[in-house]
């Protein structure tokens, strides 16, 4: 049953739009059909007994949803909240089936690019270094590398790592 | 194709289980009445339609052992067999191996074999037992062929024994288009999920059948009308054609359901007489005074002239029915099922509004003049609506306790029989309403409660003469509402707690100290501790491992508290509190430097400003003060929550006295805010779970405030202080 | 006689190959006699197919009976109000 969707240009979309996003010196990208929403950056609650990644929760559309600091998360030094810093709010889908949503906070949002395989390279295999498992692949667009990320491997272990500590003490 | 006929297996499932219900409780009612004729016709029809649903998606075993029990039923309302213990034992148990049955094709759980044919055996035997042979279930469906075509339609011959009660007729006209089959929509199955709502009758219309050779096997040829004998709604019809829409013309139409009546009521007669003249009687009679009241309708009249006296006519029916405390059976004309997340949905959106108008009202603090009059006016308005639609969807949610009380009668039953006990369960308060959460989760504790005073509250017969009371005990359920929350007892007449060694008990377990001297109340409370049971030799009933704490924090866990009032050789009552909603609580504000917590009103027993000096440091049991003669410790919020405090010292903030687990401790805080309902939002739908915290919810300018878990703020407190002493 | 033999499921997948099995019993002298008794799942092309057979076999004037039809037939039929024109034999209750 897979369709082959047909752009308006008339190009056939074999290729994955991806949203990219700018972190300190880096591009990064995720599938946009994660993202769920682009919002700017309004404070949040913070949330007792969470990782420093987790900056707290906000309210989205009534739901009470986690905001992670990807800055933090990438071990970049922290930078000011200014008016371009942006929440993207991605979907996630946890190991149990079921789905939750999550803000992620970046610098600022850049574009949505067309990613075909061509454009993909493999993502090194890093011997040592910390869990990159959440670095989908590897991709060259125009004007340099663009890190591609896996969304549920990105969130997945955040929220379960702080939730699952809490029940063990529970 | 897949993926809606797991849809319709979903539905089968959930319907089969609210049958089984019904015929449970029926079965049950057979028990006490002897067997009333319009009950066995109940159940008789419940395990009919399980039979046909089974039959439709291919779960044959149940659709044999349905057949099976059908057979016996039929039996019992012909009156060829007489209903006796052995046989209403065995129909219930039929109810307990068609729930697992249910279970197995669901879930891939495992049915014990065994018992299904060691039942299913048992219930052949019953029916052999009447002279009778099982007919083989082919049958049903010849009584079709001889349908006079020309007459208002009679139903189908599987459905006959519905007609008694069946009022209202709706005209079918169904054309398949060119693509209605390739899409998995098979008019075999939609008809067989329409024939479930009551008696199908099916004309083909042959009139567009290319030859053979012409025919397109992947194109229906056919159209059909139909005529379909019940009182559902029009949504409900147009749920089975939901999938194929688009794929098919349809015409519906309510017609005048008179014409049926007659043929139906011979039928039914015919075949009773045939079987036993005099004991068929009373559903002979009643089902012809029924169809004349019908046939006095004009035949030609409009529907919505023939519809009441069709109505009125099938009153009796429908009153023995809702007499009995069932109401899935009759209401499918005033009721639609809608899916609790769409519920949740709209009390979402309703929240949402709650905000904006909060919103709105602040704004509207900063207009002037004539024109801000007007605006507050209208907001003041605007508030009032919106608190309206805010219960009613909220009482959406709400259902009778009756539907977790329905499951009492067949456990209280049981268990006596087995305990060989005398037992009478009371009920009352059935129809108090509560939120359908709350009641899912409060089953379990209850039928903990009922199995206690079961088995260790009601004495045997003998025991209970010698002591000076009734043979048979009494096991009393009552609910009703009290202020802003419900309020669910079980009791019983039975011997009561032994005090004496429930402190014994305690003792040698090490709960408590030989010298503590405890108060009546404060014994009765050492049930709920942990690891503590009463019974001497473990039952396969309460004894499983499950004690009192677990029924107390699952209560706990909806919010609510448990307590226990016993009098020696008087009995024992359980008392339990909850809230009527988990989605809405009343708290109090505070503040804790920048941050803004909500704590529930439920749990604060006073607020006080601490006196300097007032507060002690004592050795290794952290902060305490004292109130009304306790020391009680406090709870910085600000430490236990790593947050920057304006107020530092204990008598410049307020210090909150607050109770979880029956536990006391000083919450201190910066100030207080005010007092305001909220809607609680899950932390754990996107996030997970916080110690000392309940939930969230969001304050009128949008931001988000925490609720607090008073219980698990305490013990958090309790587990960082460990040589605190905090049973007050 | 000729005897034809349904396989023991006759719904929309296989249709084409029924509708070839049925075809290849037309033009033939002689009475048919359907033997049922392996159908297990039947669906409404599987019907509609039997159906157009059973017609067309009346236009050639030759009889028809069926054997052991069995219980998924005639419960399918009857759900479509199809067993006259099918000409099942009628079940005694």
């Amino acid at each position: 049953m897979n369709s082959v969707v047909t752009q308006a240009d008339g190009t056939s979309a074999t290729a994955r739009q991806i949203l990219t996003f700018r972190l300190g010196e880096e591009t990064f990208g995720l599938d946009i059909l994660r993202v769920k929403e682009i919002r700017g950056w309004s404070p949040v609650t913070r949330v007792p007994q969470a990782p420093p990644q987790v900056l707290g929760v906000l309210n989205l559309r009534g739901a009470i949803v986690p905001i992670i600091d990807l800055r933090v998360r990438f071990a970049l030094p922290s930078a000011e909240f200014t008016p371009v810093t942006v929440i993207i709010v991605i979907s996630v889908k946890m190991l149990d089936g079921s789905t939750k949503e999550c803000g992620l906070v970046v610098d600022s949002v850049s574009d949505v690019v067309d990613l075909t395989e061509e454009m993909r390279r493999e993502a090194p295999q890093i011997t040592g270094s910390a869990s990159i498992d959440y670095i989908e692949s590897l991709a060259t667009i125009d004007d340099g590398m663009l890190i591609l990320l896996d969304a549920d491997a990105l969130v997945r272990g955040e929220i379960e790592i702080a939730t699952g500590e809490q029940n063990a003490a529970a | 194709m897949s993926i809606d006929l797991a849809q319709f297996h979903a539905t089968f499932f959930e319907e089969s289980r609210e049958a089984l219900d019904t015929m449970e409780a029926a079965l049950l009612e057979l028990d006490e009445s002897g067997g009333d004729p319009e009950t066995i016709n109940t159940i008789f029809r419940v395990a009919h339609s399980i039979k046909g649903g089974a039959g439709m998606f291919g779960f044959s075993d149940i659709a044999s052992f349905t057949h099976t029990l059908e057979t016996l039923l039929d039996e019992l309302r012909n009156s060829r067999v007489a209903l006796n213990e052995r046989i209403s034992n065995a129909l219930l148990q039929s109810v307990d191996v068609l729930r697992a049955m249910i279970g197995t094709v669901q879930h891939g759980h495992e049915a014990d074999p065994e018992r299904v044919a060691t039942l299913h055996a048992e219930l052949t035997a019953l029916v052999k037992g009447a002279g009778v042979d099982t007919p083989p279930p082919p049958p049903v469906i010849a009584v079709e062929a001889s349908t006079p075509p020309a007459a208002a339609p009679a139903p189908a011959g599987a459905a006959a024994p519905e007609s008694t009660s069946a009022r209202n007729q709706w005209a079918i006209r169904f054309r398949a288009r060119q693509e209605l089959l390739t899409r998995g929509n098979d008019p075999v199955r939609l008809f067989s999920e329409l024939a479930g709502l009551g008696p199908l009758d099916a004309r083909p219309d042959l009139s567009t059948m290319p030859t053979l050779e012409a025919l397109d096997p992947e194109v229906c040829h056919i159209a059909w009308d139909l005529v379909l004998t019940s009182d559902v709604a029009r949504e409900t019809i147009d749920l089975i054609f939901e999938w194929a829409e688009g794929d098919c013309d349809l015409d519906v139409k309510r017609v005048v359901a008179a014409p049926a009546e007659p043929a139906a009521v011979t039928e039914a007669t015919e075949t009773e007489q045939a079987a036993a003249p005099e004991a068929a009687a009373p559903v002979a009679a009643e089902a012809p005074s029924a169809a004349a009241a019908k046939a006095e309708a004009p035949i030609a009249a409009p529907a919505v002239v023939a519809a009441p006296a069709a109505a009125s006519a099938a009153a009796p029916v429908v009153k023995a029915v809702e007499g009995s405390g069932k109401p899935a059976a009759s209401a499918d004309s005033t009721s639609i099922r809608v899916s609790i997340e769409k519920i949740d949905e709209l009390l979402n959106m309703v929240s949402e509004i709650v905000i904006t108008q909060s919103m709105l009202n602040q704004l509207a603090t900063r207009v002037d003049g004539v024109a801000g009059d007007a605006l507050k006016s209208g907001l003041a308005q605007l508030e009032s609506n919106v608190r309206e639609l805010q219960e009613s969807v909220m009482r959406v949610r709400m259902l009778p306790v009756s539907f977790v009380f329905s499951r009492f009668p067949r456990l209280v039953r049981d268990l006596s029989h087995r305990l060989g006990k005398q037992i009478r369960l009371k009920m009352t308060g059935e129809q108090t309403e509560l939120d359908k959460t709350v009641l899912e989760k409060i089953g379990d504790p209850l039928v903990h409660l009922v199995r206690n005073s079961i088995d260790h509250g009601i004495e045997m017969p003998d025991a209970r003469v010698e002591a000076g009371k009734p043979a048979e005990g009494t096991v009393h359920l009552n609910a009703f509402h009290k202020g802003g929350s419900i309020t669910l007892e079980v009791s019983d007449d039975g011997k009561g707690l032994d005090k004496d060694r429930i402190r014994e008990k305690a003792i040698s377990r090490g709960l408590i100290d030989a010298r503590d001297a405890l108060t009546d109340d404060q014994i009765n409370e050492l049930i709920f501790l942990p690891g503590f049971s009463t019974a001497e030799a473990t039952t396969d009933l309460s004894g499983r491992g499950v004690g009192m704490d677990v029924v107390r924090r699952n209560i706990k866990e909806l919010g609510g508290s448990i307590e226990l009032k016993s009098e020696k050789g008087k009995g024992t009552r359980f008392v339990i509190n909850l809230p009527l909603t988990l989605a809405i609580v009343d708290g109090l504000s505070v503040q804790v430097g920048e941050e803004t917590y909500i704590v529930p009103l439920v749990t604060i027993v006073e607020s006080l400003q601490l006196k300097p000096g007032h507060s002690n440091n004592l050795v290794d049991h952290g902060e305490v003060f004292s109130f009304r003669g306790d020391y009680l410790p406090i709870i910085r919020l600000h430490e236990a929550f790593g947050v920057e405090p304006k107020a530092r010292n204990l008598h410049e903030g307020l210090v909150m006295v607050v109770e979880g687990d029956g536990r006391r401790a000083g919450l201190f805080v910066d100030s207080l805010l005010g007092q305001q309902q909220v809607v609680i939002k899950s932390m754990e739908s996107n996030y997970g779970r916080i110690e000392g915290i309940g939930g969230a919810t969001i304050l009128g300018e949008g931001a988000v405030a925490l609720i607090l878990d008073v219980p698990g703020l305490i013990r958090l407190a309790a587990n960082s202080q460990p040589a605190a002493r905090l049973i007050a | 006689m000729s005897s034809l033999q349904l396989a023991s499921v006759c719904t929309l997948r296989e249709a084409a190959e029924l509708k070839g099995q049925l075809m290849a019993q037309l033009g033939q002298p002689g009475d048919v006699e359907i033997d049922a008794a392996q159908v297990g799942k039947v669906d409404t092309a599987g019907l509609q197919l039997l159906l157009a057979f059973v017609s067309q076999l009346d236009i050639e004037g030759r009889n028809l009976a069926w054997k052991q039809p069995n219980p998924e037939l005639y419960r399918a039929a009857g759900q479509l109000g199809l067993v006259e024109a099918l000409k099942l034999p009628a079940v005694e209750a």
